[in-house]
């Protein structure tokens, strides 16, 4: 059976006064219809800017797709001229932003902004996408939807409008929905409600997800597949399950142990990963995780890994590093109990 | 039907607008009280403005008692006062009329000027704004920009001396005299065009920037992320959004058209209520003095409270009158 | 089991990396960066700084007194229209009365520029403390203050100006320095008002903000809450407002001087001398023209300044 979605070497650059911004740069990855796959990274790994590139949403002055293909349903996005990606904008792919408060307009009534792509998509007339609005208000867990119609953002708290902007990108019932940061600007309580809202649409309407979150605990729950990007490329690619109980990639590893664990006996010091992201335009040699590694060796200054299967791991798992490959000296590291480490970092001091 | 065409706000816009009108009371006693104290200030009586012409001691002194210029000036003040609230401004001294119909006769030139300037400023700022915005580091951006920034660096009274020059004294195309009866076009396009060009000027570079920043924000992403077509994102969308501080930018505007016109009409001789001021300042002439004052002041703060009158029908997160 | 050492050494080396990727830059840095980069700005400074120089140097470079008469050389045509010019005429013309131009332009050079930033301080130091204490006391002295604001707010600039000019101009005050002082009372009376709705409505949103609270807890007095943290945070819109403060004042005064109510002559500025000029206009554009260029030179100068100056401070444009 044909993907969903299936991505070939994508990428992405923005061309600014300082140098060309190599923000996605070679990315590639399948989705299946119905399944929720969740993209996690840091900001500014380039995990935005991939589910724009999907959609095209590239501010163009700056931005550019420079490589690669983008086959929805068989069709390359990338070769389609405007009308055709406006036609399945909003239709057949749909998308979730990050900040409620910002991302709708405030001059329009709610009514107005969910029922837009209604009338274009769907060719409703202001009635019938009326009736239908009410119905996605209410869907999305909206109370009192037909008297807050004509109602403006403001007037909503942060998880109501985070609510509306779902209930937006549902309205033209799209094979596919990216949810860039949907839960980051909400409460912690109201975080899960939206979670659990879209789990349930997810699996009532069978619709597939692209889940973008630097929160490792939110695609915990949600998620079937997650692939973890960091300076522009993805670096491990796994199931959940397999991910946290099994992770491959010295960055994942960091990012694991960051996170306080409940049932955690032994009172550990949380372990942050020390260092701040590459620099997009002047990228360095060799593999882009290397100089906040505790793990590197030489060959990961020289040369870039690429990303394969690794052992001691299910099949379809995959890790972007020298060390977890077959052949490596960390194939054999279990990174919670990390006596390898400091006997490594020792050897290099 | 006033109240179901502003709709959301009506009954607390309502509120506000009769709140504002009773502020302007106290306002208007203030801008009476300052002009009256300095207008009486200043040495010099309306009387001796021709030295080479001094009336009569004896003649002096009548008038002098005539117009209630010897009372102290407390009572004169409040004799003012009393007048002014039944809408009896007065005679003029130099002319010798009622301030009324002086200013009645004067009054609709101005306004037409006013009116036409700020029509003309709005109908060439809001597109050229609009699509350099749009448009931006082309032609129309940098034609709009150098328009923008000679209309408010080059002193609107040297444009003005270079138009009548260039138009009026070489070329002889536009008379630069008068305003005739109102409809005499040729006669009334440089006046117009002068008194327009800094506003228009300035809402330029309002309108560009504001729509700039419409343009980048997060719900136009979201807009085209729905398929919209991009004239409709412009339109229903961002200028929507843009066009709000432009709209507070027509109360400034307008003071500055007010302001424009003392010395377009002084240029141009243009038998306005502008002109009419400035000679009554240089001749003392009291109650013009004291009247147009006052009847700036309250144009300009009836243009303010219809800007935010506007603003509140714009902008539905305003809540009039907080 | 991390030791105290392993720990350092492993922050030195996030030290090292963080330095490897980002050049740290401070606010006034940053915005200084923004504002050299910026040509136009860059080249209305240097007008500026030519202006200053001028003015400054004034007594030293004009060629002749500038109110010296010499009527049989009225009205002579600058060099360029002049085939028979020699050094020892006037450079750049003279006007009815036989004055060198030239050194009217640079001695006006003089007087315009202080028009311009001596009103515009006392604008800032009566604004900004208006609207400081407005906005952080509240209640009925931000009622008291706002009330008299609206007041003169209420009045057109224009008008206010011409009307103080005008009526005052016959006082004691009116001629302190040929009228000098009464002009930079007029604009900085006139001017005070928008600077302190600045400063008050800035002081309004910065109040709440919690570094305002976390100041309180560690028990800093009102007048340090004022001066150290809420009013360097208003710096920005502030310089922004004085450099666009600067040539509406040399503006206002240049009108005013051309309605004949402005400075007295013979001292001479642009504006006086646009005023005296006008009558011979048809004759001779240069008394107009020269002084008019010399207002729009230095009033574009100021605009891109002022542009760049706001556009370098503006804190959503940070560089990286």
């Amino acid at each position: 059976m044909p993907e969903l979605l299936e991505v070939k070497d994508l990428h992405t650059q923005f061309f600014t006064r300082d140098g060309v911004v190599r923000a996605v740069d070679g990315v590639s990855f399948e989705l299946a219809a119905g399944e929720t796959l969740g993209i996690v990274g840091e900001s500014g790994c380039g995990k935005s800017v991939t589910a724009l590139s999907l959609m095209r949403l590239i501010p163009q002055p700056p931005g550019r797709i420079t490589k690669g293909e983008i086959l929805f349903d068989g069709q390359d996005v990338l070769k389609m001229d405007d009308d055709e990606v406006r036609g399945i904008r909003g239709n057949r792919v749909a998308m979730i932003f990050q900040d409620p408060m910002t991302s709708l307009n405030p001059v329009l009534t709610i009514s107005r902004q969910v029922s837009e792509a209604l009338e274009l998509h769907l060719r409703m007339d202001r009635t019938e996408s009326r009736k239908r609005t009410v119905e996605l208000l209410e869907l999305v867990g909206i109370p009192s939807a037909k008297s807050r119609l004509d109602d403006y953002p403001h007037q909503f708290s942060g998880g109501m409008r985070q609510r509306v902007m779902i209930a937006m990108a549902l309205s033209c019932n799209p094979k596919l929905i990216l949810a860039d940061e949907p839960t980051t600007a909400l409460d912690v309580t109201i975080q899960a409600q939206i979670l659990d809202l879209l789990k349930n649409l997810a699996r009532e309407f069978r619709t597939a997800f692209i889940l973008i979150t630097h929160d490792l605990g939110v695609v915990a729950g949600m998620t079937q597949r997650i692939h973890v990007m960091y300076g522009g490329k993805i670096v491990e690619k796994a199931d959940t399950g397999e991910l946290f109980a099994n992770p491959k990639h010295p960055y994942t590893w960091g990012l694991l142990r960051s996170i306080p664990r409940l049932d955690e006996t032994r009172r550990e010091k949380l372990r942050p990963i020390e260092g701040l992201p590459p620099d997009l335009i002047a990228l360095p040699p060799g593999c882009r995780f290397a100089a906040r590694c505790q793990y590197k060796r030489d060959v990961c200054t020289e040369k870039e890994p690429e990303l394969v299967s690794i052992p001691n791991a299910k099949a379809d798992h995959e890790a972007r590093c020298w060390g977890t490959q077959a052949g490596g000296w960390l194939v054999d590291v279990d990174y919670r109990t990390d006596t390898t480490v400091f006997a490594t970092a020792k050897a290099d001091a | 039907m006033l109240v179901c065409v502003l709709g959301y706000n009506s009954r607390s816009m309502l509120k506000y607008t009769i709140r504002r009108l009773l502020l302007m009371v106290p306002t208007l006693f203030f801008v009476a009280l300052i002009t009256f104290s300095l207008a009486h200030a200043a040495p010099g009586g309306p009387f001796d403005k021709n030295e080479n012409k001094r009336l009569p001691q004896q003649i002096e002194d009548n008038l002098t008692r005539y117009y209630g210029l010897d009372e102290p000036l407390p009572q004169q003040f409040l004799l003012y006062l009393r007048n002014a609230a039944r809408l009896d401004f007065g005679t003029s001294i130099q002319r010798n009329r009622s301030v009324n119909e002086i200013i009645a006769q004067g009054l609709p030139v101005t306004v037409q000027l006013g009116v036409q300037a700020l029509l003309l400023a709005l109908l060439v700022a809001l597109p050229l704004g609009i699509v350099s915005a749009l448009k931006q580091n082309s032609g129309v951006d940098y034609g709009s920009l150098f328009l923008a920034t000679i209309g408010t660096t080059i002193p609107s009274f040297v444009i003005a001396i270079l138009f009548i020059y260039i138009f009026g004294v070489w070329l002889r195309l536009l008379p630069f005299v008068g305003w005739g009866d109102g409809l005499d076009v040729r006669r009334m396009i440089m006046p117009t065009v002068i008194l327009a060009l800094p506003g228009a000027a300035f809402l330029t570079r309002i309108t560009r920037a504001s729509m700039l920043e419409a343009l980048g924000q997060d719900y136009v992403r979201t807009a085209r992320g729905k398929g919209l077509r991009e004239g409709t994102v412009i339109v229903r969308h961002a200028l929507k959004n843009a066009l709000i501080p432009v709209a507070t930018i027509v109360g400034p505007a307008t003071a500055g058209l007010i302001t424009g016109s003392f010395i377009i009409e002084t240029l141009f001789s243009i038998p306005g209520i502008g002109r009419l001021y400035i000679i009554s300042i240089n001749a003392r002439d009291y109650p013009i003095i004291m009247a147009t004052t006052l009847l700036y002041a309250f144009l300009i703060v009836i243009a303010n409270l219809s800007v935010d009158l506007v603003y509140g029908v714009l902008d539905p997160r305003i809540k009039v009158g907080s | 089991m991390a030791t105290l050492s392993a720990a350092s050494a492993s922050q030195q080396h996030a030290a090292d990396v963080n330095v490897l990727v980002r050049r740290q830059r401070s606010l006034w840095g940053d915005a200084l960066y923004r504002l050299k980069r910026n040509r136009a700005a860059m080249a209305g400074l240097a007008v500026v700084l030519v202006a200053a120089v001028l003015a400054i140097l004034a007594p030293v470079i004009a060629p002749y007194d500038p109110i010296r008469q010499d009527t049989p050389n009225s009205l002579m045509e600058p060099f360029w229209g002049n085939p028979k010019f020699t050094l020892q005429q006037y450079p750049l013309g003279s006007d009815q009365l036989g004055r060198d131009i030239l050194s009217r332009l640079i001695w006006s050079a003089r007087i315009s520029l202080v028009v311009g930033f001596v009103p515009v301080t006392l604008v800032f130091l009566i604004g900004a403390t208006v609207g400081m204490a407005a906005g952080f006391y509240g209640r009925w002295v931000d009622n008291l203050l706002m009330r008299l604001v609206d007041v003169i707010y209420a009045f057109p600039d224009l008008l206010f100006l011409i009307i103080i000019m005008a009526t005052l101009r016959g006082t004691i005050l009116g001629n302190l320095l040929g009228g000098l002082v009464l002009m930079f009372v007029a604009i900085a009376v006139v001017g005070w008002v928008g600077m302190a709705r600045l400063v008050r409505g800035q002081v309004l949103s910065l109040k709440e903000k919690e570094f305002v609270e976390a100041a309180r807890a560690t028990g800093a007095t009102n007048r340090r809450i004022m001066f150290r943290h809420l009013f360097p945070n208003t710096l920005a819109p502030i310089i922004v407002s004085v450099a666009f403060g600067v040539p509406s004042a040399i503006l206002a005064e240049a009108t005013l001087s051309f309605l004949g109510i402005g400075i007295k002559p013979p001292t001479p500025t642009w504006g006086v001398m646009i005023n005296e000029g006008f009558v011979v206009f048809s004759t001779t554009p240069w008394p107009v023209l020269l002084p008019a260029f010399c207002i729009s030179l230095v009033m574009l100068a100021f605009t891109f300044l002022g542009d760049g100056l706001r556009d370098a401070l503006d804190p959503r444009q940070r560089a990286r």
